[in-house]
């Protein structure tokens, strides 16, 4: 079920009224209460999932019950060693079922075509669950923080399988940590109008990424990237921008959707983008894009490997192994592979020379407008995105070059071909000036400084009708995919 | 709880008004469609050449260079049920009519189209807003139960007619294009893949007798009936079937064993071959439409 369907329309205001009023209110004496109201976050969860595809179901079950099972068996080891031993099957259990669905396949074919075989047979040719790489890190994240005793291992297991599954964050994040997210539906969830109005806002503010930015780029990226070779330079490098603005627009547009409809359920999620394009480095890009898998990434695999506190080689190793890994958790293709290569290489520098951490703050704190110099590394950063958004949207190696190849010619100085997309340069132009406004503000749509509430309605209006009147075709989310 | 909802429901409610009035506006501006039914029901006795089709012929023939009295009643996306349906509302009180040119291009009478409900979403979509225009516009409803008239509600609002600039065609409903899509080579072309002998013989059928009514109402008030199929692009023709042809010339010799039909197939036509008269694969841009209109001037003696 898509966020921006009109299934989901109807299902979120039946979810929401049943959990309030029949799960909370009518049954709040009951002492079943809150495992009721988990019960049924499960099964709205998985409606929500199973309108994909019903077989999913019993692969997220199973990964919830493994994932609960071993947080037990953890916390019941009688010694470190066999603690560590469940942790370890978990995690291989997990990690094997991700990759037998998400990787097999592209190693077969890449060991059949270096040794010349066949691979008649040997494909599974598998449909790829949606978010499976979501919900499996979620579930992995439990027992590795079960087993380093950041959470006590709960017995409650409709809790448990209402953290995996909770529907608003399942299939494209934000990838929630147990200690974050486990104990809220451990205890009983208030409704708190300033964090339901906030939802709203959130919502509205995601569907206007989703909808109005990232439908709408995806026709003319599209267009461009199927027929990249006929293009001229400028048309190409335009493409890349629109794809640009078309992926922060779709999986932070999700975020904000999924973030905001969590907080109509009583649940807080936590941040996964902070402005990115604002940024003025790459390490800072990385601080604010996909926040939640970065830091997954950061206490799960760099810090145990050392992270930047070993030698020099070691943190070019580190930094390799974090930036690859991370680039093929997207998906089993050499061109996330190259983009996670692509942006170790720029981080690298950063970080050898201790500058990874220079911009903490937000850019231009304080003021209205930032300096020249601030600009100058705004757009390099944002053009060393669009280079890396070129490899992650192209098919192959070959492509990428060829891409890369076509924007660098003299038809680079020509007027790209963009007739008819004037709506959307002026909606992108929108999101960019109404980000830059609101960029230190805890989500964008936070008017709480406008104090008379008919301007805020005014801009709620607006944003719904830009919605209506400028809303692409709906399209799928293009985080579901990995 | 109650306050959130109480908000809810206020600004829905604002929301919902806030709708109306702009549906309210844009009902108030003119677009091709309110223009093109003004014109027929203002000044259809001045037609002498009436134009009739889809975007094949409405971008391909430019009606100025087609002597007096020639009119664009073609429009983009058109199924031939509208165009029957307004030659029947209007033929009758058009003293001055000589001819009707109806451009049968070679998708439309049995590909995948926008007629039938087993298509594609994106096709279906533009169904949809097909009975929208041709309700609200030009009040010609698809059928008994054909409720289109709220545009905001099926998203066909479009935003540039509300700083009032959709009226797109000239005087004489002719939509001008200049120069090239962005994948002008592939955009509008035939998809090999898509061509459904399966839907064909249902929907050519339906075709056939629009096609056919068109002549008889042609031949009842006794005006030319001429049918063309506009050039093509070569990168279209590629595409392009014999088996497809063969149904497109079997509509027209059906007709023609009942009514009169000049016909003219110009799809691969040698005078059509340069790249910088198309504004896509199908399509002729305002160039092509220049020398198209001489051309069909001349061949039928116009």
């Amino acid at each position: 079920m898509l966020f921006n369907s009109i299934q989901f329309a109807i299902f979120l205001p039946i979810v929401f009224l049943l959990y309030w009023f029949v799960f909370d209110r009518f049954i709040s004496k009951s002492k079943w209460q809150l495992r009721l109201q988990n019960a049924f976050v499960v099964v709205a969860s998985y409606v929500f999932y199973g309108w994909w595809d019903w077989r999913f179901l019993l692969l997220i079950a199973f990964t919830s019950f493994c994932s609960w099972g071993s947080g037990i068996l953890i916390g019941n080891a009688d010694s470190k060693k066999k603690a560590k031993t469940w942790m370890w099957l978990n995690i291989v259990l997990n990690l094997g079922i991700l990759a037998l669905f998400k990787y097999y396949d592209f190693f077969v074919t890449e060991f059949a075509e270096i040794f010349n075989i066949s691979t008649d047979g040997l494909l599974l040719k598998v449909i790829l669950p949606v978010g499976i790489s979501f919900y499996t890190f979620q579930a992995l994240s439990y027992s590795i923080d079960v087993f380093r005793g950041k959470i006590e291992p709960t017995k409650d297991i409709v809790a448990f399988f209402a953290f995996i599954s909770f529907f608003p964050q399942l299939v494209a994040g934000p990838i929630e940590r147990a200690t974050n997210l486990l104990p809220q539906f451990l205890k009983k969830r208030e409704f708190n109008y300033d964090n339901a109005a906030d939802g709203m806002r959130q919502i509205l503010w995601g569907l206007f990424k989703k909808i109005v930015v990232a439908d709408n780029c995806a026709v003319y990226v599209d267009l461009v990237f199927s027929t990249y070779t006929e293009q001229t330079g400028s048309t190409l490098l335009l493409a890349a921008i629109f794809f640009t603005f078309q992926i922060y627009g779709d999986f932070s547009g999700y975020s904000d959707i999924a973030i905001g409809t969590a907080k109509l359920f009583g649940v807080k999620l936590m941040r996964n983008f902070n402005v990115p394009y604002f940024s003025r480095d790459i390490a800072e890009f990385w601080r604010r894009w996909h926040i939640s898998l970065t830091t997954w990434f950061r206490d799960y695999v760099y810090i145990p490997l050392g992270g930047s506190r070993v030698s020099k080689a070691k943190v070019i190793r580190n930094t390799f192994i974090i930036f690859l890994v991370s680039g093929f958790w997207h998906g089993a293709n050499w061109t996330f592979i190259a983009w996670g290569a692509y942006h170790a290489i720029l981080f690298l520098p950063l970080i050898l020379t201790g500058k990874n951490r220079k911009y903490t703050n937000q850019v231009a704190e304080g003021r209205w407008l930032p300096s020249l110099k601030e600009v100058g590394q705004m757009l390099l950063t944002f053009f060393l995105a669009v280079i890396g958004w070129i490899i992650f949207r192209a098919e192959s190696i070959g492509q990428t070059w060829e891409y890369l190849c076509g924007i660098c010619n003299r038809s680079l100085f020509t007027f790209p071909a963009a007739k008819g997309y004037t709506a959307l340069g002026f909606n992108i132009l929108l999101l960019i000036v109404v980000e830059w406004i609101q960029r230190d503000k805890p989500f964008i749509l936070d008017l709480s400084s406008i104090k008379k509430s008919y301007l805020r309605w005014s801009i709620y209006l607006a944003l719904l009708f830009v919605l209506f009147a400028f809303g692409g075709h709906a399209t799928n989310f293009i985080y579901f995919q990995f | 709880m109650k306050r959130f909802l109480g908000a809810l429901a206020i600004g829905g409610i604002a929301f919902f008004v806030f709708c109306g009035i702009v549906e309210y506006f844009q009902s108030q501006v003119d677009n091709n469609y309110s223009y093109k039914y003004w014109y027929m029901e203002n000044r259809r006795h001045k037609v002498v050449t009436l134009l009739l089709g889809d975007s094949y012929i409405e971008n391909a023939i430019n009606p100025s260079l087609m002597g007096e009295g020639a009119f664009t009643l073609a429009s983009s996306s058109r199924w031939i049920y509208y165009d029957d349906k307004l030659l029947e509302k209007y033929i009758a009180d058009m003293p001055n009519l000589k001819q009707v040119i109806f451009g049968m291009g070679y998708k439309p009478p049995f590909f995948k189209s926008y007629h039938f409900p087993k298509t594609d979403d994106k096709e279906h979509e533009n169904n949809e807003h097909e009975k929208y225009m041709y309700e609200k516009y030009m009040h010609i409803r698809y059928d008994d139960n054909s409720n289109h008239w709220l545009g905001l509600y099926r998203g066909f609002i479009d935003p540039s007619t509300l700083i009032g600039n959709n009226l797109l065609c000239d005087s004489l409903g002719y939509e001008r294009v200049d120069g090239q899509s962005v994948n002008w080579q592939l955009e509008h072309n035939v998809d090999s893949n898509v061509f459904r002998l399966e839907y064909a013989k249902e929907q050519v059928a339906e075709y056939t007798g629009y096609l056919k009514d068109m002549a008889r109402l042609c031949h009842l008030h006794k005006v030319r009936f001429i049918v063309i199929t506009p050039p093509c692009h070569a990168s279209y023709i590629a595409n392009v079937r014999q088996e497809g042809l063969d149904i497109l010339h079997g509509i027209i010799d059906d007709v023609r064993s009942e009514y009169p039909v000049e016909y003219m197939d110009y799809l691969q036509d040698e005078e059509y071959r340069a790249d910088s008269i198309y504004r896509n694969s199908s399509h002729l841009n305002s160039v092509g439409a220049d020398m198209f209109a001489l051309r069909v001037k001349k061949d039928f003696g116009l």
